[in-house]
Parts: C-alpha cells; structure tokens; sequence
C-alpha cells in the first residue's frame, strides 16, 4: 500500500519534472525553417507574348485547377480564347498583390486584353510565385510552416478520428486505446489501431529517437503526459499539424501538413479537397509504406478507409465520401517537380552565402524572392536533353548546360546543370576551355584601340608564334585553309583562327585580358598567346556574365539570381537591386554586336541561325576546344541571352564543334522563347557603310555578299560603289544606269 | 507570425498538479536550477501572451497610387517628377511607373525603384524607364550609379530627342558631363 503510493507519488514528480524540462524546450526551440525559395510571379498584361496553353501550364505549375464556377482562389476556367482566373494574391514585405478575378484574352500568341472582375480594363497583375524548393540542410529536414487559419478543421478532425479518438479527452496517454489496440493487432484484418495518441506521437517525433524498446515507450508516455499538462488541446494538434514526417524527397524529410501538400499536390493546404485531405491523413500512419507515389494501390486503400471512418464519425456524409473515394490520388505528376530546379537554388545558396550564415538560411525561416522563370526553366531543360537526344545514339553519356539570363538586368531566369538531377552542377562547376567564345573579347580590344573597324583588313595566314619557353606555336584554322586577307568581320563571323592570333598579338595580350575583368571575368587569365583561341577554362555561368555585357551593350551587370530576402517576422532584410556599370565603349560593342549577327547570318552561327523564324535577327557565338572536347554558344535577342554547352564529363572529345553540338541546343532554347530581334539602335558616331563580306570591298546595299556595317563617322570617307565587288565594269555600269534612270 | 510557437495553457493545472509543481520547485531550488517560466507562477493569459506588435508589415505600401502620400515629417526634400509626354510602352509600364512615381514621391526609394525594375523586365529597351531609375538612384543618393544610368539610356534613346535630352539633364545633374 504505502509502496504503491510510493510509486504513484515518484511517477507524478517524474511527470512534474518532465513537464518542466520539456517547457524549457519546447517554449525555447522553434522548428529550424529551411529558406523557402520562391519563383519570380508571373506577370500578365496586354501585349504580353505567352500563349493560352503556356498560361494553363504555367498554372497547373503552380496547383491552380480548372474549375469552371470559379469557387476559390488557385482555380482557373478556359472557354472561348479566354482564361479566367481566380488568383491567389501575395504579400511579401508590403509587396502585395491582391487575390482578384482576372480575365485574359489571346491574339497571336499574346495577351490581347485583360479585365479584371468588374469587367473594366486592368494595367496588370500577378500570379503568385511558385515554390521552388527550400535551402534544407545535407539530409535534413523540411517543412512550410502553417497557422490554424490555414488548417482545415476537417483535417484535424480527420486526424483525431484516425489517429486518436480520445484526444479531446485523454491526459496524453490513452490506455483503453492500448488495450483495444493490442487485441485488435492480434485479431489482425481491419485498420490497424494505433496504440499511440497525437500527442505521443508528436514526443517521438520532436523528442524521440525512432527506436522500439519499453524503456522508450515508457519515457515517451511520461513525456507525453507531461507535455499535455504544460499546453493545451489546440496549441497540441497545430505543433503536430507542424511536425509529423509524412514523405521523402530525396535527401529532404518532408514534415509537417503544410510542405506534405505542396509536395504531394503542389497546392497550398487551404485548397484541398477532401480526397486529398483524406490521403495525407493515411500517410501518417507510414510514409514509406503508403507512399503514394511508389505505391499506389496501398496509398488509395488506406485513403479509402480513412474516408469511410471519417463518414462513420459523421465528419462528411456518407453519400460525400463515398464520392471523394471515386476520385483519383491526384498527385503532382514528378514531372512537374522539376529535379533539375536544384541546380538553380544551388545558384541560390551561392548568390546568398555572401551575405547570410547557413545556418540561417538553413534554419531561420527566410523567405527568398528570386529571378527564376519556371517557363524558361522548362525550355532550357527540353532543349538540352531533347538536342543531345537529337545528336543519336553515339551521345548516350553526354551531357550539358544551360544558363538563361535577361541582359539588360542580369536575372538569371533558368539554370540547367545537367540532363538528369545528378547533383553535378555543369552551369556552376563545369570549368571547361571555352575555344573560340574568346574571340569576341580579342575584336572589342581591336575595336576600341581606335585602330580597327570591322571594314579593317586582316590577314589570315600562317604564323608562328615563339613562345617564352623557346617553343613555338604554330595554330591552325579549324578546316586548315588560310583565308588570306579578309576583313575584320569576316574573321570574326568565320572565326579564323590564323586572323585571330595576328590581330591579338597587335593589340595585346594585356589589354585583352584587362577587357575580359571588365566583361566580367573574376579570374585573371594566363597571358600565353594560346589564350587568343580560348585556351582558358571557364564555367558556363561564367561565360554568361562575359556574354551578358556584351548582350547588354557594354554595360555591365552582375547576374542575379535573388531580388529579395524576407525575413521571419515578414520584412525586407535585403534588397538585391540592379547594379549597373560601364564595362566598354557602346559603339564599340554595338560595331562588335553587328558582327556577331554576321556570324549568325554569314559564318558558324548559320545552322543555329536555321532553328529560328526568318526576320529574327540574333547575335552569337561558337566556341570549339582542342580535339572537339567542348561544344559551346552563346549568344542574345534582345530580351535574352542563352549560353549553352555540351560535353562529357570525363573530357572525351564529343566529335562536336561549336554549331553542331551547343548551337542546336542554343537554337531550340531562342527558338522556343517568345523573343524580340536584336535590336538596338545605331550610335550617333557611327555610319553605316555597305562592303562586300568576302573582300571587305565597298559595295552596293542590292549585292548579294553586301553587308551594312556601322563604321566610325569621323574616319576616312568612305568610297560609295553603285556596283559589286567583283563585278565586271560594264556590269557596274548597266546598274549605274538602271538606279539612275529611276 | 510565421512560427507556430506551443503556449503554455494555465488554465488547464488541476490543484494536484500545482502541489506537485510546488514541490518541484522545491526540487529545483535545491540544484539551483531555476525553471524559467513556471505554469504556477504565471498569471498571463495564454492567448493574449504576446505583446502589442509592431504595426503590421505591409502598412505603408505604396501601392496607392493616388498621389497622396503621408508627407513624411521634416522627410526627404519633396521630388520635382518630370512632366514627360507618355512613351510609347503599353499600357503596363505606364501603371508601374505611376506606381513608382507616387512611391518616390513618399520617399519610398527602395519601393520605388523595385516597380520601375518590373516595368524595365516588360520594356527593358524603353529609354525612359532608365531615366527613371537613374533619376530614382540620384534623388537617393548614388548619383555615379544616375550617371551609368543616363549613359545607358543614351544608347537606347536614338531618335527620341525628349528622351535624349532627359537623359543628357539626368547625367549633367549627377555630375557626368
């Protein structure tokens, strides 16, 4: 008797003791919140290009479902050349956008009109941004926190019904559940009882290791006992909502209702229906077994079970589940959870470890604005793997990258690290010899000395170079034919090799590498001759900061990949905006620019250049390394500049240049983007003169080898022809006549 | 609130519970341990445990639109925004830079340059929106990022003598030429 009291006073101090230890813990500890990376918001306005299927894409990205009576925001209705939409709103840091009814109208591939609900004209509107993933630690744990006003009561009704039916009642602990439970595992057959409540279930989860011993299941009793003393019913049910594991993603445990919905769904918890609410309900009881992907059948069993308690508990009525049970899992297709996106958060992480600890961006609950655009995203990731698909069955383990960019800003929109998400990041960490995707940098440092315009002979011949060591270096043109003389453009627009090297040892090697620091390049290159050619390792990301200056008229941008950091408590901690600085003289990288849309028109762009509707003009560049190792381009319309680049990652040459491997690549990504021409205007001290191509002769504009090149205006007049280089005099003078006579 | 913190519930302490919590305290003082925030001791109600906040984050947003700002008290000198004829962008661009305008005018720089940021991904050749942004970037204080600001917008203007000469009075004010 006295033992007895003993025992009973000892378990209640133990109790005691815990309900203290546990508070200081649990009121202490807050769930480490991994950053959550958002998507740039959609924006949509008239004369916007995007047509009506890549819109409905785009909001099935985002969970939106078609739903003709438009019922609640994150639904969309598609009739008669017109979507509407019931969308979701946001707010970050007083950055709101209002959940609204919007309707939009199409015409060639563009947004014709839109309207908001009452009909009248609306300037714009957003979409919410996408979730696209979370800065989680090395095999730790995720979630998206949510608050009861974003809990469906029904889910946690569904759970008490499920998981523990004398929640409202029991002190923790449920030992008439336990009984009931053992005897109904032995009788076997039906739902399996749990013997465990909500609340021990929460202990294990955030106190607990996983292991299966009494003593554990003891302690967990204790704890659980003791944490009810200390919180009440509500306060109990939203941690658990919080904390449960309910999947894996890879290295990321996927804990808590809230990220679980998004993960499964891909739509936020308050939008889901009672199917859907039903299937994580069923997933508690084991992730791995019911998970609903991997197995089906077992997942849509057990959620059928959960509907059917949730009627017998007068949760919904029969006639409603037994109609929520028809229904499909409804998940996110895996597609559409793109395991490249890491790649671009990897991009993410980089851009943000200059400014914040891991730590914090792995547990403080940051939110992170970015500059990615899951349209480009999904371009970028066909083009690659659709052209390497194209290249046959000989480019089984090649592999690539894509780095999208806008150069007038420098976002970054897409990021493809490779084919498949195998973790290495090609865009960040591939360093490869970049070959001829050099040269523009060497023909900027010509044009700028004031000594050379793109009508400047050069001469394309043999040479050889003696190098400090005493070795001598003989290049090569790619096909090994010498051109002889040619004018500057052609030189570029062929990328003659022999030309290059001249032209690079005039004007210097110093100078040329100081030109790449101001482009871009963080990395000082090493000052051989063979850096002319390309003989400098790069990474693709790296060559579109090069590119991006170029793109961007000599301005230079650093690319972004983050807007916006939000804190916890909802406010801007930090605002990455654009930082603009004069890298090069504009009509020398405008004279540059012409040149390289003669190499998309005229010279090793020109098989890129087919991939694209005639009329679009486009500016670019090959790149080839030694022994066909590496396949680059890069090149640029006027809203985007893509670089692309292709080969194995054990440095086997790929039997690929430049224009046969990367620009196919290059040419599905441009050719896929809704893109504006190259298009900037003529600087002032700049004529436009026409020349023959091959000769760099003065020509007629009707030639056929003719083109416009923009010459400095205060240089040697130019000669005007009325006839063709080449073209015999009487021909000249029949054509003199002719223009005359009109 | 992003965090979903556990309160304490004190209505919930039956009497019994409270003895043994007295004499865990005693326990505890015994170590020197001294628990933090102890149920019994508390007389806070649960729900009302946090204090006022701080006003709500998106307060002042300058999303309004309507030109008529809270002056800010002995604030920022008050902008002069260029009268300019409307540019040639659609109907978008216009709506932010309002926006922007009135936002700068509230001497929300950092609002205002982020809408003329979203209207510059719409229309990133107009020269005016680059105008703009440099004129946002000299009002607050960085006149060499105004002055790469106008370089740029020369190269997009072309033709448009009014944006020229907007971008020529941008560089003369930040000190460019």
């Amino acid at each position: 008797m006295s033992a007895l009291a003993l025992c009973a006073f000892a378990s209640l101090a133990y109790v005691g003791f815990l309900s203290w230890q546990i508070g200081t813990e649990f009121d202490g500890r807050r769930w480490d919140l991994p950053a959550k990376v958002y998507a740039a918001p959609l924006e949509l306005y008239a004369g916007r290009a995007l047509a009506a299927d890549d819109l409905v894409s785009e909001l099935k990205r985002l969970g939106y479902r078609e739903d003709p009576r438009l019922p609640q925001p994150g639904t969309y209705r598609v009739a008669l050349q017109r979507v509407e939409i019931a969308t979701r709103g946001f707010d970050f840091a007083g950055d709101t956008e209002p959940p609204q009814l919007i309707s939009l109208a199409f015409a060639n591939g563009k947004i014709s009109t839109l309207r908001g609900v009452d009909g009248a004209d609306a300037a714009i509107a957003r979409l919410d941004p996408l979730l696209i993933g979370s800065l989680f630690p090395l095999h730790g744990e995720d979630r998206l926190i949510v608050e009861p006003g974003e809990t469906p009561p029904l889910l946690s009704a569904a759970l008490i019904a499920i998981e523990d039916r004398r929640f409202a009642d029991h002190h923790g602990v449920d030992l008439r559940a336990m009984l009931r439970a053992a005897f109904v595992n032995l009788s076997a057959g039906e739902i399996k009882q749990g013997a465990s409540t909500l609340t021990q279930q929460l202990v294990r989860s955030y106190f607990l290791s996983n292991e299966r011993s009494w003593t554990r299941k003891l302690h967990e009793a204790f704890m659980a006992v003791a944490l009810e003393w200390r919180y009440d019913k509500a306060d109990l049910m939203q941690a658990y909502i919080n904390e449960i594991y309910l999947g894996q993603d890879g290295d990321r445990a996927v804990h808590g209702f809230g990220l679980a919905s998004q993960f499964y769904f891909g739509r936020p918890l308050t939008e889901l229906d009672l199917h859907e609410i039903a299937l994580l309900v069923a997933i508690v009881r084991g992730p791995t077994y019911y998970d609903p992907r991997r197995h089906p059948d077992r997942a849509l069993a057990r959620r059928n079970l959960v509907l059917q308690e949730m009627a017998d508990a007068k949760l919904v009525s029969a006639a409603d589940a037994e109609k929520a049970g028809k229904r499909k899992l409804d998940l996110l297709s895996t597609s559409r959870r793109s395991a490249t996106q890491s790649a671009f958060l990897a991009l993410v992480r980089r851009q943000l470890a200059t400014d914040y600890a891991t730590k914090d961006l792995e547990r403080a609950g940051l939110k992170v604005l970015t500059t990615f655009d899951p349209g480009v995203q999904a371009v970028a990731e066909r083009a690659l793997s659709g052209g390497i698909a194209a290249l046959g069955a000989n480019a089984k383990d090649l592999d690539g990258a894509v780095v999208v960019t806008s150069p007038h800003t420098g976002e970054v929109n897409a990021l493809v690290g490779g084919r498949s998400g195998d973790g290495f990041n090609r865009a960040l960490d591939a360093r490869r010899p970049i070959g001829s995707l050099i040269k523009p940098a060497v023909y900027l440092t010509a044009l700028e000395s004031g000594r050379y315009t793109l009508a400047s002979m050069l001469d394309d011949s043999p040479i050889d170079v003696k190098l400090d060591n005493g070795d001598v270096w003989s290049p090569h043109d790619y096909d090994g034919e010498p051109r002889g003389e040619v004018p500057l453009i052609r030189a570029l627009a062929e990328s003659l090799n022999l030309a290059t090297v001249r032209l690079g040892l005039d004007v210097g090697l110093e100078p040329i590498a100081k030109n790449l620091g101001r482009l871009g390049l963080a990395q000082k290159p090493k000052l051989y001759p063979s850096m002319l050619l390309g003989a400098l390792a790069l990474t693709p990301l790296e060559v579109a900061q090069i590119y991006n200056t170029l793109a961007n008229g000599g301005f230079r941008v650093p690319l972004r990949a983050v807007r916006s950091v939000v804190g916890e408590d909802g406010k801007v901690l930090q605002r990455y905006s654009m930082k603009i600085e004069q890298a090069a003289d504009p009509a020398s990288v405008y004279a540059l620019n012409q040149a390289l849309v003669q190499v998309m028109e005229r010279g090793t762009g020109r098989t890129a250049r087919q991939q694209l509707p005639a009329g679009l003009t486009v500016a670019g560049k090959t790149g080839t390394s030694d022994d066909l190792r590496d396949s680059w381009f890069a090149g640029f319309t006027n809203e985007h500049l893509a670089v692309a680049w292709i080969g194995y990652d054990d440095d086997r040459p790929t039997g690929l240049t430049g224009a046969t491997g990367a620009g196919k690549i290059w040419g599905r990504v441009v050719g896929a983007l809704e893109a504006g021409s190259y298009n900037a205007p003529a600087p002032d001290s700049l004529e436009t003169v026409w020349v023959d191509y091959l000769t760099g002769e003065p020509s007629a504009a009707r030639c056929e080898d003719a083109v416009a090149l923009p010459l400095p205006a205060a240089g040697a007049p130019h000669r005007l022809l009325e006839g063709c280089a080449g073209e015999s005099f009487g021909a000249r003078l029949r054509h003199w006549f002719r223009s005359d006579a009109q | 609130m992003i965090h979903t913190s556990l309160r304490r519930a004190t209505s919930r302490t039956p009497p019994a519970r409270a003895l043994t919590l007295a004499l865990l305290a005693a326990l505890a003082a015994c170590t020197t341990l001294q628990g933090p925030q102890r149920p019994a001791t508390s007389s806070r109600p649960s729900g009302a445990g946090a204090p006022p906040a701080a006003e709500s984050p998106n307060a002042p947003a300058a999303g309004a639109g309507n030109g008529a700002p809270g002056a800010p008290e002995s604030g920022p000198p008050s902008i002069a925004v260029p009268a300019r004829p409307p540019s040639e962008t659609s109907g978008a661009t216009q709506a932010l830079l309002a926006q922007s305008r009135a936002a700068r005018e509230a001497g929300s720089y950092a609002q205002a340059s982020a809408t003329i940021e979203r209207a510059l991904r719409i229309a990133p050749s107009d020269p005016n929106l680059w105008v703009e942004l440099g004129e946002i970037e000299l009002a607050s204080g960085d006149a060499a990022q105004a002055a790469t600001l106008a370089r740029k917008a020369l190269t997009l203007a072309a033709n448009d003598s009014v944006a020229v000469a907007d971008a020529q009075k941008l560089l003369r004010a930040a000190g460019g030429h």
